[in-house]
């Protein structure tokens, strides 16, 4: 045993306090009996029991054991309280309270006696003698003379009726060789004093902390104004150096609160254990990040929720033995703990490797119970519909256990955290267990914010909860859309929602400066923040940024307290008042669900309707015009950059004429030597360059104006005259516009790098299956492999797909899908194929936009063979190759 | 109408309202009471009346909280505000009164207002005695919310 132990530390400083309480109850019990001083006896003794007998104090386990059953059958009335107990437990708490005090927490004591006194009472003898009142046998002494006579001797305090008796018999000496066994009374106080030092702490009460902090608060507060007035002053050296030290007091008094998470973590052990033996499962808890600090009042919410959810893991999560080696998996199951930082935030993840939650029984459940509509459910993916547990309406125990049993209480855990100002969420994996993550502030009161105005008013914006910023230019390529009147972003690959004040709470803005914000993106800069609440993400629009502060939040009046979307309210260095807005508030109110936010939209549409919509997926196109009235559009995803440049910046070498774009020399590419179009009118004064994002394609697509940037449903035509480099036609804004072929449009700029030779093909295996939903990349797809001799066909989703390949087995040798489709996605087809006895030998390629690492780990767990960028053609091809030529 | 005066903390001026968007009309808003919080009720639209406006005149009367009142508790007045320290905007302070306890009457049957908890007579007048704790409570009174 670690003495030096920090949880080893807290556990003493907590016996010291439930050691408090129970002498306070003895006190009161002495004064009279009451059933509810005996419950608040009990709980002190079974929480020192818990912690002696985690830490193996056998000593004080079993002294507490006795005590604690004797409380017990008192408690439950099987023994009638009398004052002859009394004593007892008077000298059984003192004996605690040596132990406690002692260098080796009563190892070497003896109490026997004591515990056989206990035992007497349960039996409900009369006991005519105690320990401390008759002492009879001098030369057994009581393990409370012993240590109330050493006490006498060391510290010389008069103890009553404590008689001189020999210090502690010789008789351990063998079993317990510590210092306690010759404890002279030197050595004795030596180890007193060496263990208070440890923990050199004193105990002030939370309110007193509270006060200081609030206190301190208003100092913050006072320090901002006090800057702000002199802020136009000269010398104001004092005046920082005192601000300085305000914020130095700040956090040593934000610090006061702070707590490790450890001594809530290591209780789990305790329950684990518990559970484990309960349930007859072997389970394994493992804990990190024990010594991540969290204030004080949050940890102490936190206990109960993550028993709850550990509990959950456990007794539902977790299999049986041998449900769990049935299924290639361990006897022993896992559960993982762990705390960590993240960006100003706290994440406590709760993980274990059980079944994972049936997000089709839970949905099948929520219908049943009417939580949710049918419509909801179809068009819930698994995801959301694994949340669902944290509905109240399915919290009821029969509800949940018989389906995975998951949800009992999950509602109650759910608001508990978001109370605390935390998120939660939960990913799960049939038969791979569920994963549970948890985002709390570290600290409640003091957030540094950004202070925001919408609309004329001031609002803060904790950083804890911010992302980032971004000003949206009129010139930009990516722009704030519209789908079905709401606005969204793209941001690097996920759609974000954007709210406005306006809509979180259903008020419009003031009539009187309407004129300062309109939602007319086109010509203004459009400025807005992404918030995030857990694993949501939204937009919030804003009219300007102010400044940063730290703000000391003030919750709401209880008239107020309804309106979720505020956090609380503040006051600002000017004195002024400023609401404090919620990211978690604003997206319980805007019922706001990650990745599920679209179908969520479409949801309240008719069903029919949405299907049919979400067949395809929206396309961004980039449009312009070459010569004045040909329209062309190149997909936005394939274009890296869009520049103006003055024509007389071009220099030509031989025919070919060159920019210098960012101290690159980029060729400039003129359609109309590659299409058949008219020439570019010769009175331009400057170009647009359009960079594609495409390898070694280091061109700049030259046009003369550059139109917009939409975002809708392609719906290509075949181009009437062949033009190679032509994809298709298509309308948008009412004019004929034809869409490039960017790469067909490099292979006739520079034959030699992209023209893949036609060989590299396997003529046994040509049969290839294009899983794609968006028209627009199944066509592309379609033209890249069939330029290099593959026999292709298409599928629009996973469904078409999985039914293609059943009718046909051995037809297809490869499959190359996308991963985000409608009806059924990427992920869920390969699942398909790869549990397919007779499919899982077809490789599959995922083909996919996204092209971070993260995206790659994912899909390859998911059991494609390989993963490809949809703009990289060489690399599709290659992956492609590899498989066919591997065998 | 009255107040009782252990009740009332203090009375201020009736500017610098910060409003609370997506608040009812009934809430006029936030005002910094050094460095505390204060929500402000307008009483105007409490009592169907037109909304108090900030004039020279009118006040805003900041109630003790629970706590804050308790502190002082006066053993023969027993009244309660809210958790919360909330102001009542005024159109004026008109008087101040005392009333003796056997003097304060109980509202009569065909005067049915939440709020109202006794009725005093003063020679030609009736001065209606607010029950503040009532008032503040306003989740009660969800009409008077929307």
């Amino acid at each position: 045993m670690d003495k030096d132990n920090e949880i080893f530390q807290n556990f003493l400083i907590e016996m010291g306090e439930r050691l408090q309480d129970l002498e306070e109850g003895l006190d009161e019990l002495d004064q009279s009996y009451h059933p509810d001083i005996i419950n608040k006896l009990f709980r002190a003794v079974h929480t020192i029991k818990g912690g002696g007998g985690f830490f193996g104090l056998t000593q004080i386990a079993e002294l507490t054991h006795e005590f604690e059953d004797l409380l017990m059958k008192v408690r439950e009335g099987e023994l009638p309280f009398s004052k002859n107990m009394l004593p007892v437990f008077f000298s059984a708490c003192d004996s605690l309270r040596d132990m406690h005090e002692a260098g080796d927490q009563g190892a070497s004591l003896d109490i026997s006696k004591l515990c056989s006194s206990l035992k007497g009472l349960q039996g409900g003898e009369e006991l005519s003698e105690f320990p401390t009142q008759t002492p009879k046998d001098a030369s057994q002494p009581t393990p409370v003379e012993a240590e109330m006579n050493q006490e006498l001797e060391t510290e010389t305090q008069p103890i009553q009726e404590a008689a001189p008796k020999p210090i502690l018999d010789t008789a351990q000496q063998d079993t317990k060789p510590t210092k306690a066994l010759k404890a002279t009374p030197a050595s004795k106080k030596a180890t007193k004093d060496s263990a208070q030092s440890k923990n050199e702490t004193i105990r002030v009460k939370v309110d007193l902390l509270n006060k200081l902090m609030e206190l301190t608060g208003e100092i913050v507060l006072g320090r901002n104004q006090l800057l702000r007035q002199f802020s136009r002053m000269g010398n104001k050296s004092t005046l920082h150096e005192m601000a300085h030290m305000i914020s130095d007091l700040q956090q040593l008094v934000l610090q006061t609160r702070m707590q490790p998470i450890g001594s809530t973590f290591t209780k789990f052990n305790r329950i684990v254990r518990d559970l484990s033996k309960q349930l007859d499962k072997p389970i394994r808890l493992n804990i990190k990040g024990e010594d991540t600090e969290l204030d004080r009042s949050i940890i102490e919410s936190l206990s109960d929720p993550l028993t709850h959810l550990i509990r959950n893991c456990a007794d539902h999560g977790l299999e049986p033995p041998d449900e769990r080696l049935a299924n290639g998996k361990d006897r022993e199951g896992s559960i993982w703990l762990e705390a960590k930082h993240e960006g100003g935030q706290v994440a406590i993840s709760v993980r274990d490797n059980g079944r994972g939650i049936d997000a089709e029984k839970v949905k099948a459940k929520s219908l049943a119970n009417q939580v949710i509509t049918q419509a909801e459910a179809d068009s819930m993916g698994e995801k959301e519909a694994a949340k669902l547990i944290f509905h109240p309406g399915l919290s009821t125990a029969d509800a949940v256990t018989s389906l995975s049993g998951r949800g009992v209480g999950m509602d109650v855990v759910k608001s508990t955290l978001e109370k605390l100002g935390g998120a939660i969420d939960l990913e799960t994996k049939l038969n791979e267990g569920t994963h549970i993550i948890i985002h709390l502030p570290t600290t409640l009161t003091i957030m540094s914010s950004l202070i925001i105005r919408i609309e004329g008013d001031r609002f803060a914006v904790p950083h804890s909860e911010l992302k980032e910023v971004i000003l949206v230019r009129p010139e930009d390529e990516l722009q704030i859309e519209q789908i079905r009147g709401q606005e969204v972003y793209r941001l690097r690959g996920s759609l974000i929602p954007i709210l406005t004040l306006a809509e979180i709470s259903g008020v419009d803005k003031p009539e009187d400066i309407e004129s300062i914000s309109t939602s007319n993106t086109e010509n203004e800069e459009c400025l807005f923040l992404v918030l995030h609440s857990g694993t949501n993400q939204f937009g919030l629009r804003i009219d300007s940024i102010d400044h940063t502060e730290e703000i000391v939040v003030k919750p709401l009046a209880q008239i107020l307290s309804k309106f979720s979307y505020y956090a609380g309210s503040s006051i600002l260095g000017d004195s002024d008042v400023a609401m404090v807005l919620s990211a978690n508030g604003i997206c319980q109110s805007r019922k706001l669900h990650n990745h599920d936010l679209e179908s969520h939209k479409e949801s309240q549409q008719s069903l029919a309707e949405s299907q049919l919509i979400d067949i395809q997926e929206k396309q961004d196109l980039l449009v312009f015009k070459y010569a004045s009235d040909e329209q062309m559009a190149i997909p936005l995803s394939l274009v890296f950059k869009v520049e103006q440049i003055d024509i007389n910046t071009i220099q030509s070498i031989a025919d070919n004429k060159f920019i210098n774009l960012e101290g690159k020399n980029t060729l400039l590419l003129f359609l109309d030597a590659h299409l058949e179009l008219k020439p570019l009118p010769e009175n331009l004064k400057t170009y647009y360059i359009i960079v594609p994002k495409i390898k070694d394609f280091n061109v700049g697509i030259v046009a003369s104006t550059i139109e917009e940037s939409v975002h809708t449903r392609l719906n290509l035509d075949s181009p009437p005259i062949s033009q190679q480099a032509i994809l298709g036609i298509t309308t948008i804004r009412e004019q004929i516009t034809y869409v490039i072929d960017l790469f067909t449009l490099a292979e006739q700029v520079s034959p030699e790098r992209f023209k893949t030779s036609r060989e590299i093909c396997n003529p046994d295996k040509d049969r290839l299956l294009v899983v794609e939903d968006t028209p627009f990349f199944r066509d592309l797809e379609k033209t890249y492999f069939e330029s290099v001799g593959f026999r292709v066909s298409v599928a629009n989703n996973g469904q078409e797909a999985i039914q293609m390949l059943k009718e046909k087995p051995n037809y297809f040798n490869i499959v190359v899908s996308d991963i985000v489709m409608p009806v059924m996605d990427g992920y869920e087809l390969v699942k398909l194929i790869k549990s397919d006895d007779k499919l899982s030998h077809i490789p599959v390629v995922a083909l996919t936009s996204f092209s971070e690492e993260e995206h790659r780990e994912k899909a390859l767990a998911a059991g494609f063979d390989d993963y490809a960028i949809k703009t990289n053609k060489e690399t599709i091809l290659h992956s492609v190759n590899a498989f066919l030529d591997e065998d | 109408m009255g107040l009782p005066i252990p009740a009332i903390l203090e009375i201020g001026r009736s500017i610098n309202f910060h409003p609370v968007r997506g608040a009812p009309e009934i809430i006029d808003g936030l005002i910094n009471l050094r460095g505390k919080v204060v929500t402000i009720i307008n009483t105007g639209l409490a009592f169907e009346a037109e909304k108090v406006k900030s004039t020279d005149e009118s006040r805003v009367y900041i109630l003790k909280n629970n706590t804050e009142l308790r502190e002082v508790a006066d053993a023969d007045f027993d009244i309660e505000t809210s958790p919360d320290n909330i102001g009542i905007h005024v159109d004026r302070i008109a008087d101040v009164i005392s009333v003796e306890n056997e003097d304060l009457q109980t509202v009569p049957a065909n005067i049915n207002h939440p709020f109202y908890k006794h009725v005093v007579r003063r020679g030609e007048e009736f001065i209606i005695i607010l029950e503040p704790q009532k008032m503040l409570n306003l989740n009660e009174h969800q009409e008077l919310l929307s």
